[in-house]
């Protein structure tokens, strides 16, 4: 449905809104009618701010007319369900959070604000962020919009699925080992995990301290350099955040990738990776060597151990976070306990899902006297030798190009009650996390049965505008962002207004 | 097996973890399988290399410690199951 102001992006939209061809209060309407519409069918969003979001585009068209306007002024955004909004359920798609409002703001929740964004309400998301398929939430699944029978990935299967179904412009989500890249790859939309430390985790709730990253959901790249430079920066609340400058992430996709070194680590896609998304592949190398970049063959010796690193480390760190959900400071709390130790033991076995218990198990082994050297510190070794390993990969290479997952969305139900399986199709977004490396996903083609796939690419700590750059220059040379799910074509006629031909909103 | 029924017990109480007897069954085989699967990692040749904790350069840059405002008691409280005078309330600790 294309002149759909929710099918635009925040570029084209920033536009309008400046010379006010539109209001941001016209623009809200017209996405809260395709929630209206579609998100039903996708479950994508736990909570909906629909009387905040009002307040918050008649406060964007009051600075519109007053000509105070930020990079995001009046843009419908979503939120991952566990980053903080100060008085909003913020759940972790948990019961054990059901009832928890947060009394402050994440730092990137600030930022967007100040950058001028309407936040329409939290996204569908896996239990604590630990799922690859947003089947885990307390709230039930969210559906892939260009197959509802489908996952939408996880664990910001909520984000993805309300960028690609039009619910909003943009969201956030957060990354771990693959969080945004995955459903991002799934859904046909772009995925960016920033550098670990770019971006304040300052009201994020923790799952692996060591590898949580939050990034965003975007239907372009373009649209991703934007909203990477609104919440990057240094912050004194997150010791992790790093104080670098942040550059003009936007003027970096003027450039075009004529030499770039493009590095390719064959031995890591033998064995597991779907023929369609090997054809996607190849074809995509096609189109950025066509474009000037030289395919560079590199080494990556011990990336093929990085799924079982991961899945030490994540676990171990997860049973740490998480053992401050007790029943005492926040959430939920068994009735009726029988003392202090019973009323924790019940309070967490009741209010934790299976693949959260799954986790804390395995991470409490991981951490335990007699096990620590074996799993955690070996992990923890292996980890180094990866990140070396990339270290050495950038000293003959610039962007370093991945399928993002093994296949595409599988059937809801498929693989939850084998989690090793699950765990399989993290085996190409993990590398970076561990890393702490930069990493998106960009659509780059559809399997035969129409789901979309993704083109991983992975840069240098802090290089964000060469992978952005690459991203873009690709993504202006093929047309796979352009097309629109299934669920969008089965909406309603109402709710979707249109640019009239003298450009104003109708 | 890496992981006995009485040792995922174990590992239960000290997750302060409860489950039943059928849950108990799946879990053990499954966190068996999981582990033999990672098990892989254990051949590695890691000698004295220095475990990986954070990704990046560690900054140093702490803030300077000055006191500042904090959340309010409503705040912190607002949230707890449970809380009566200022003070979050729980189940008696020690026993009569």
């Amino acid at each position: 449905m294309p002149g759909a102001l929710q099918d635009m992006s925040i570029h084209e939209l920033g536009r309008l809104l400046r010379i006010r061809e539109i209001s941001a209060r016209e623009l809200l309407t017209c996405v809260h009618a395709q929630i209206e519409a579609t998100a039903p069918a996708t479950n994508s969003f736990i909570t909906r701010c629909f009387e905040q979001s009002e307040v918050a585009a008649q406060e964007a068209d009051r600075c519109i007319a007053r000509g105070r306007v930020g990079p995001l002024t009046g843009i419908p955004i979503a939120v991952k369900d566990n980053i903080c909004m100060r008085g909003s359920a913020t759940t972790c798609g948990s019961k054990m959070l059901e009832t928890f409002r947060p009394p402050y703001d994440a730092t990137v929740v600030d930022r967007l604000r100040d950058g001028g964004a309407v936040l329409l309400g939290k996204t569908n998301m896996d239990e604590f962020a630990m799922g690859s398929s947003t089947e885990t939430s307390f709230t039930g699944p969210c559906r892939n919009p260009w197959n509802p029978e489908c996952v939408a990935g996880g664990s910001s299967g909520g984000s993805a699925a309300a960028v690609a179904a039009r619910q909003c412009i943009a969201a956030l989500g957060s990354d771990t080992g693959g969080s945004i890249r995955q459903p991002a790859s799934h859904c046909g939309v772009v995925g960016l995990k920033p550098t670990y430390g770019r971006v304040s985790r300052f009201g994020l709730v923790a799952f692996a301290s060591s590898l949580d990253q939050i990034g965003t959901l975007t239907r372009n790249v373009r649209d991703a350099a934007i909203m990477l430079g609104v919440i990057s920066g240094h912050d004194p609340r997150d010791a992790t955040s790093a104080a670098v400058p942040v550059p003009d992430f936007e003027q970096a996709l003027v450039q075009n990738i004529d030499g770039m070194r493009l590095g390719i680590a064959r031995e890591c896609f033998t064995g597991g990776l779907a023929s369609d998304v090997d054809t996607a592949l190849q074809a995509a190398l096609d189109v950025l060597e066509g474009s000037g970049a030289r395919i560079i063959d590199i080494a990556l010796p011990h990336v093929r151990h990085a799924l079982a690193a991961y899945y030490l480390i994540a676990p171990a760190e997860a049973a740490s976070n998480l053992a401050r959900y007790d029943g005492v400071s926040c959430g939920y709390r068994v009735p009726d306990a029988r003392g202090l130790q019973d009323m924790y033991t019940q309070t967490r076995s009741q209010a934790f899902g299976a693949e959260v218990k799954r986790r804390i198990m395995l991470g409490t082994y991981a951490l335990s006297a007699g096990y620590y050297d074996a799993y955690y510190k070996k992990a923890s070794q292996v980890r180094r030798l990866i990140s070396r390993d990339f270290d050495r990969a950038f000293d003959c290479c610039d962007v370093i190009i991945t399928p993002t997952v093994p296949a595409a969305a599988w059937r809801i139900g498929e693989k939850i009650s084998d989690p090793l399986s699950m765990y399989r199709d993290d085996v190409f977004t993990v590398p970076a996390s561990l890393a702490g490396l930069p990493a998106l996903s960009v659509p780059c083609g559809f399997t035969v049965c129409g789901l979309p796939v993704g083109l991983q690419m992975i840069a240098h700590f802090f290089h964000e505008a060469e992978l952005l750059r690459c991203a873009h220059w690709y993504e202006q040379n093929t047309e796979w962002h352009q097309h629109a799910p299934q669920v969008l074509r089965q909406r309603p006629g109402r709710g979707c207004s249109l640019i009239s031909p003298r450009g104003g909103a109708q | 097996m890496k992981i006995t029924a009485r040792e995922c017990n174990y590992i239960a109480h000290l997750a302060r973890l409860h489950f039943s007897s059928d849950e108990f069954r799946i879990l053990t085989s499954q966190l068996n399988r999981i582990l033999e699967h990672f098990e892989s990692i254990a051949e590695i040749e890691t000698g004295d290399v220095e475990p990986l904790g954070h990704p990046g350069a560690p900054s140093g840059d702490l803030r300077a410690d000055d006191p500042r405002p904090c959340l309010s008691l409503p705040d912190v409280l607002g949230n707890a199951p449970d809380s009566q005078g200022g003070f979050f309330n729980v189940p008696r600790i020690i026993e009569d």
